[in-house]
């Protein structure tokens, strides 16, 4: 029985297939564009499209809403060649396949936040450095934390990001429900609320990264995610990064206006 | 091993009026109340509390222990909040040489400037602006005693409660885990307060309310010492589901619900 007294929402969370290397540790992944990768990745969509989502919601920025829905219905028309992103690769494919007339772009990530200025001082959220001069490096996270396995090696560069470089192949699917699992997701979770607690007195840096720049971006991909919903019927797919799936997920959860199904239900061998 | 806490969700005894639905309470320091709250304390005592934690800025850290050391020197009479009336005999019952203040209200926040645009955080404003007043909380949001309403000036209610409740069942109430999920279903409501770029509901939510909790949260890990430690927190109702939340998510604590101490009985 299908209920319909509630919309219903798939968040799939995702690496990053084009490699931007804007996380603190960042997976390497091979081309998605060689010819093995392609057939992985229609694959993947194959098995997803039985959700029937009515809409595809990527994390992507409002303000690239317009060159994004470009970039779509270039796709559509045949003029578009889809590039590494996740976005393209599987929400583009997986929205033109269910006829979807537009995608959505629910991340937030402004190019100038207002409770951020540019004389904001710095040193409120200063993890690292806080960390460092306080004796409080067990609070920090490392990337061991967040892969554990044997099967990667890791490589700092100069600016501190890690990237973790897998040392053999694994199929997009595996990568896929490795990802997904709740477990994966709620250890990371718990790193946040370890390093929120980095501070001494009345100092809070810890605390301050984690309220005022993670938790509420999270916050507000699931405003934007509330925005778009327009009725019981919808069943939005949400494609976003790893990192993001536990809090949006417990957003949705906790306000009792969704159902969350688990991309793992479509993702594991029957 | 793991230290534990218990989250006592509670009113505000004194009547400081500083929410947006504020129940008017009797005189808790006439004598059936005096009866009702040292039920409530022998029943919190089986609890075994290593630490009382109050909801007070660091900040009041000193004068609200220079005031506990009197009231256990017998010099200082017990006034009608809630730290006094339950945290002070209870962690005197239990001999603490102090209690702790965890709440993260300071004069100043440094996200909140005097000059940040106001218009960033008014969500009533907006929602009045915009039609978006069904997203605003309703006092149907809360399990709120039948009564009469009058409403402030300033828009903050009163509400005064037309039965006589007992401290026990009041506190049975304040810490029902449906009314608790219901407080943060009204949060994640008003977080959507707002179109386009605007997000004066998710701001308001994401820089005022969430990082206060999770700096209480915090405080609760800087003072907690040792496995064997109890700490029972005495924090406004409102505070519950995310510090809980927060507790359980880090999965450093064991947290214990207060219903397993209280319990109402005859007192007449």
């Amino acid at each position: 029985m299908q209920d319909k007294t509630k919309p219903t929402i798939m968040i799939l969370g995702s690496g990053h297939f084009a490699n931007p290397g804007l996380d603190a540790y960042n997976y390497r992944m091979d081309d998605v564009l060689a010819p093995k990768r392609q057939s992985e990745i229609e694959q993947l969509v194959e098995a997803l499209k039985p959700f029937r989502p009515t809409k595809v919601a990527l994390e992507i920025d409002e303000r690239f809403d317009a060159e994004a829905q470009e970039n779509y219905q270039g796709y559509l028309n045949g003029t578009y060649e889809l590039e590494r992103g996740e976005g393209d690769q599987i929400g583009f494919r997986l929205a033109k396949q269910m006829g979807h007339s537009k995608i959505f772009c629910v991340d937030y990530f402004p190019k100038q936040d207002p409770f951020f200025p540019e004389d904001f001082d710095s040193n409120l959220l200063d993890i690292d450095k806080f960390a460092n001069e306080h004796n409080q490096e067990h609070l920090l996270s490392s990337v061991e934390d967040f892969y554990s396995g044997e099967d990667v090696e890791f490589n700092e560069q100069e600016d501190g990001r890690v990237w973790i470089e897998p040392k053999k192949y694994e199929p997009l699917i595996d990568m896929f429900i490795r990802g997904n699992q709740p477990e994966g997701r709620s250890a990371e979770h718990r790193l946040y609320l370890q390093m929120a607690q980095i501070g001494l007195g009345e100092q809070y840096p810890g605390a301050n990264w984690v309220g005022h720049q993670w938790y509420t971006r999270n916050l507000k991909i699931f405003v934007n995610l509330t925005r778009i919903t327009e009725s019981n019927n919808d069943r939005i797919l949400l494609i976003i990064g790893g990192g993001h799936v536990y809090l949006v997920q417990h957003f949705l959860e906790a306000s009792g206006k969704y159902i969350v199904e688990s991309p793992l239900k479509y993702l594991e061998p029957k | 091993m793991k230290p534990t806490i218990m989250i006592l969700g509670s009113g505000h005894l004194a009547n400081p009026g500083k929410d947006a639905f504020n129940i008017r309470m009797d005189d808790v320091l006439a004598l059936k109340r005096q009866s009702e709250i040292k039920l409530l304390v022998s029943q919190l005592k089986e609890f075994r509390p290593t630490k009382v934690a109050l909801q007070a800025d660091q900040r009041f850290a000193p004068e609200i222990n220079v005031n506990y050391q009197d009231y256990v020197d017998g010099t200082y009479d017990l006034k009608r909040w809630e730290h006094d009336q339950i945290g002070y005999r209870l962690a005197k019952e239990m001999g603490h040489p102090k209690v702790y203040c965890v709440d993260f209200s300071p004069e100043h926040d440094p996200f909140f400037p005097e000059d940040l645009d106001r218009n960033l955080i008014d969500i009533d404003k907006f929602a009045m602006e915009n039609n978006q007043e069904h997203l605003l909380p309703k006092m149907e949001d809360f399990d709120i005693p039948e009564g009469k309403t009058h409403q402030e000036e300033d828009g903050r209610v009163w509400i005064e409660p037309k039965k006589y409740e007992s401290i026990i069942d009041m506190y049975i109430r304040y810490n029902q885990p449906e009314g608790r999920r219901a407080d943060h279903q009204s949060y994640l409501r008003m977080s959507q307060v707002g179109i386009g770029n605007q997000y004066p509901g998710a701001n308001w939510v994401g820089n005022h309310w969430y990082p206060r909790n999770l700096k209480v949260f915090v405080n609760l890990t800087r003072i907690t010492e040792s496995a064997e430690d109890r700490i029972l927190v005495i924090i406004g109702a409102g505070l519950v589901f995310l510090l809980q939340q927060f507790l359980e998510d880090s999965g450093d604590y064991i947290i214990e619900s207060p219903l397993k101490y209280i319990k109402s009985e005859d007192i007449s």
